[in-house]
């Protein structure tokens, strides 16, 4: 599956964004592809407005970001898809995460994909891993 | 992949898309020529009401120089009535009667599987007019922008179309951000 770059106003790079289906949202939400993150986090207005239900959801800290913010996130797992494949993953729910887009790390997409980033070409390839 | 692409070559990669995937297109029209022969003038006639057309042609999708195939389309057009002011064999030009709906389905094996790498794929150019603000983006178009998350994604809801909701930043410094504040 190959998806393009996400070219954004302002900026001269564009970046690989991937839009996923979280839970039983009737939307898709886009998340950054980062495989410097280890976990996949998203606002928690995301999960408010899927109808996820962080009551039952384990919080743990992590610190974010250059300035080590301390933030509380409550992790659930969730079942995500992109064009027909899904997968469930582990993804963290925190105010310290901007709502504007969320976070795509190894433990909610490198683990279940091989992606290939042709930066050079603005896009990416996601394969998905045979079970 | 072109450098840009206007609002028309964006609805005709999101019709191609659909397409693609086994969406029945429903719409409106506004014109289309096609191949006629003498049965078909007859049958079409000089109503102004216009008649149930139905007919079926390869559909291509014209992209930055490059013409791609999509496969064999079914095009039923309700109503169809001939232009005016045309004469003799050939080709007519058919333009809406007492309706314009028309729907669109693809039939048989798609000549390409996908398009992969055009169909999330939004120029920069084409956000500007909703910098700042939450859109709901279908394929290569924004279907609808609001205030807030919530909002674009009521009207996502609302439009029936999957749409991903997320917000066109307004500076460089946001659209440059890391994610986490």
């Amino acid at each position: 599956m190959i998806v393009p770059y996400r070219a954004l106003p302002g900026s001269v790079q564009a970046r690989p964004f991937l839009d996923v289906l979280v839970g039983p949202a009737p939307f898709r939400v886009a998340g950054l592809v980062d495989s410097g993150a280890v976990h996949g986090l998203f606002h928690p207005d995301v999960a408010a407005e899927a109808d996820i239900d962080l009551s039952g959801a384990e919080t743990r800290p992590i610190e974010i970001g250059p300035r080590r913010v301390l933030a509380e996130v409550r992790f659930l797992v969730v079942p995500l898809e992109y064009e027909g494949v899904t997968w469930e993953a582990e993804l963290g729910f925190t105010e310290s995460m901007t709502l504007d887009w969320g976070l795509l790390g190894q433990s909610a997409l490198f683990r279940w994909f091989t992606i290939e980033f042709r930066t050079y070409d603005d896009e990416f390839e996601l394969t998905p891993i045979s079970a | 992949m072109p450098a840009e692409f206007d609002e028309d070559t964006a609805e005709a990669i999101d019709i191609a898309d659909r397409l693609l995937r086994g969406v029945a297109i429903v719409g409106r029209w506004s014109g289309a020529t096609i191949e006629a022969d003498g049965d078909l003038r007859a049958f079409l006639g000089d109503s102004e009401h216009g008649v149930m057309l139905e007919y079926t042609a390869t559909h291509r999708l014209q992209l930055g120089g490059h013409e791609i195939t999509i496969g064999e389309v079914d095009y039923r057009l309700l109503h169809a009535r001939m232009a005016p002011g045309q004469a003799g064999e050939g080709m007519i030009r058919l333009i809406p009667g007492s309706s314009d709906r028309a729907e669109l389905r693809l039939i048989g094996v798609p000549e390409v599987e996908r398009l992969d790498g055009v169909t999330s794929w939004v120029p920069a150019a084409m956000l500007e007019p909703h910098v700042g603000r939450w859109v709901a983006q279908s394929g290569t178009r924004v279907i609808a922008s609001g205030d807030t998350f919530a909002d674009a994604a009521e009207k996502a809801r609302a439009s029936g179309r999957l749409a991903t909701i997320w917000r066109v930043p307004a500076t460089t410094e946001q659209a440059e951000a890391l994610s986490a504040f």
